[in-house]
């Protein structure tokens, strides 16, 4: 997903959820910073690197093809961006290797999304922002894998737009191309995605970039054949999963508020949003590349207060200015904090299911810190809660 | 069995882009060898040696407009199997009757031309040359094979659904 869900459709859940404007705007602006916050930001600031949710363009492109690259690129996406949906799927064939990547596949309503939702509980508002992002994303970039594959990830010319007309759909066939000046033509299905280049572990088929832009879109339904499905056809309907996303975004947080017991997959509040359920989907149906103003006047409306432009500025500013032992208390150092958690988690749950593809995992509690220093934080903390 | 059908279309798909690759190399291999390993040129101007330069030129003429019909009948046919293979699989509904005889020409072409290059070896012929040439006619054996046996499966599917 990109900005306009992000930062303000998650604004307007947040508000419908029942948290005042200042805490929709340290949800929601944590939920769009998971699309920043990379290494080259956290390096200019001298926050822990581990704690990077995404990676830039160049990051990418400077990535090696080796397997510790491999397994960070995995890390980072299958954490934040590309929640795999069953990691003990029945594969129907293939090797051990082809098995793993089969089931980072991402998709809605898994246990890792709950398992998400419950380690943000009682914690920072910007650990719920975090669990948003995740949580949207795992419907717009369901059938993708947050690892570089070929094999899961590639799609090819049978790619289809399916257009509104009455009743029914027309199929207008998707042109791909690369050419990122260019931008995409809405008008006549062209759009910009990664090149093609034949090579399994190729960074160009990590997660949806094969399929460009589309998934990304509120508005667009398509017909495309997954590299992973043996020839059977997806239909990606995106108004439909948008709106379910937004109505589980309300239901995470009326439950991280306290309003609810718990948080069960597979169930949407679609009895809050349904007061706004007609300008909702207006939005998501509206054909145009960013929804961003339309989703603020309806921020705007529901608050009544001004949804100020997401800026990075404020995360690192203070988290700059602020004293060594005092960071943790910032905006940026919760949100650090959340990440690394998220990130190990995940990690954890990968690596216990017995795939390497996102590298091991060290249980801290049972055999003593091990690994990566920036982790050594969590620890800190959960033997301080433990304390308490 | 839409998907079997997705698959065979797919298969078209990559198998005509192919033909038409190596029909280029084909072509390409073929001009090499008439104009420098074997010269035509060369054959047909010691046959004229003996009669007048208008002979001779008129005679190198015939010899590069020759090579030129050659080329393009050559080219021509791999394009016909790699365009309907091509068209096949994007979904159109084509007439592929001239496709598949030349498909089958090409086919029974290279399983001699392979079998030629096999016997040439073992007679002590150039092994790299003979080898070389016995892969790719083997290559494009197997290309025309798949070809046909995919629009066979194909059109089969298409029946049973009655597409």
């Amino acid at each position: 997903m990109q900005i306009d869900f992000h930062y303000y459709a998650t604004y307007c859940a947040a508000y419908l959820a029942g948290f005042s404007h200042e805490e929709c705007m340290e949800i929601c602006s944590s939920a769009q910073f998971t699309d920043c916050c990379s290494v080259t930001l956290l390096s200019g600031i001298g926050a822990p690197l581990s704690a990077a949710t995404t990676q830039l363009q160049l990051e990418i492109m400077d990535a090696k093809a080796d397997i510790l690259s491999l397994q960070n690129i995995t890390r980072i996406w299958a954490s934040f961006h590309f929640l795999p949906r069953d990691l003990s799927a029945d594969v129907p064939g293939g090797s051990g290797l082809y098995k793993n990547k089969y089931r980072l596949i991402c998709g809605p309503d898994s246990d890792l999304l709950a398992a998400t939702v419950e380690l943000a509980k009682d914690k920072s508002l910007q650990a719920a922002g975090i669990a948003m992002h995740v949580l949207a994303d795992t419907w717009a970039h369901r059938y993708f894998a947050g690892t570089p594959s070929m094999v899961i990830n590639n799609t090819d010319y049978d790619f289809f737009e399916l257009i509104p007309e009455g009743d029914s759909y027309t199929e207008r066939r998707v042109t791909f191309r690369h050419n990122p000046s260019a931008g995409d033509d809405l008008e006549k299905s062209i759009y910009t995605n990664t090149v093609y280049q034949f090579s399994e572990n190729s960074v160009m088929c990590l997660g949806h970039g094969r399929a460009g832009h589309l998934p990304d879109y509120s508005f667009i339904r398509y017909r495309y054949l997954p590299a992973w499905a043996g020839y059977e056809a997806v239909v990606k309907d995106n108004p439909s999963e948008y709106y379910n996303a937004f109505c589980q975004m309300i239901y995470a947080m009326r439950y991280l508020r306290g309003d609810l017991p718990a948080f069960e997959k597979g169930v949407y509040d679609t009895e809050t949003a349904a007061p706004w359920e007609k300008e909702i989907r207006w939005i998501l149906t509206k054909r145009q590349p960013d929804a961003s103003a339309d989703w603020k006047a309806l921020g705007e409306l529901l608050s009544g207060q001004e949804i100020p432009a997401f800026d990075t500025a404020p995360f690192t500013q203070d988290y700059r200015k602020a004293d060594k032992a005092d960071r943790d208390e910032t905006v940026l150092g919760k949100f650090i904090i959340a990440a690394l958690a998220q990130k190990s988690m995940v990690t954890n749950r990968i690596w216990k299911s017995g795939n390497l593809l996102a590298g091991y995992s060290v249980d801290y509690m049972q055999e003593g810190f091990r690994g990566l220093r920036d982790f050594q934080k969590l620890v800190e903390i959960s033997l301080m809660n433990r304390q308490k | 069995m839409e998907a079997k059908i997705r698959k065979h279309r797919h298969t078209l798909f990559i198998a005509g882009y192919a033909a038409i690759l190596l029909g280029i190399w084909d072509t390409v291999k073929t001009i090499l060898n008439l104009t420098i390993r074997q010269p035509l040129f060369k054959q047909v101007e010691q046959q004229a040696a003996a009669y007048t330069h208008e002979a001779m030129i008129l005679s190198a003429v015939f010899a590069g407009v020759f090579i030129f019909i050659l080329t393009v009948i050559l080219m021509s046919i791999r394009l016909t199997i790699g365009r309907a293979a091509i068209r096949l699989g994007m979904g159109k509904e084509i007439k592929c009757g001239v496709m598949v005889f030349w498909a089958v020409v090409l086919l029974l072409a290279n399983a001699s031309g392979s079998v030629l290059s096999i016997f040439g070896i073992i007679r002590g012929g150039d092994v790299l040359d003979l080898t070389s040439s016995f892969l790719i006619d083997l290559t494009t054996f197997f290309m025309m094979a798949w070809i046909l046996t995919a629009l066979y499966k194909l059109k089969k599917l298409l029946v049973q659904t009655g597409g």
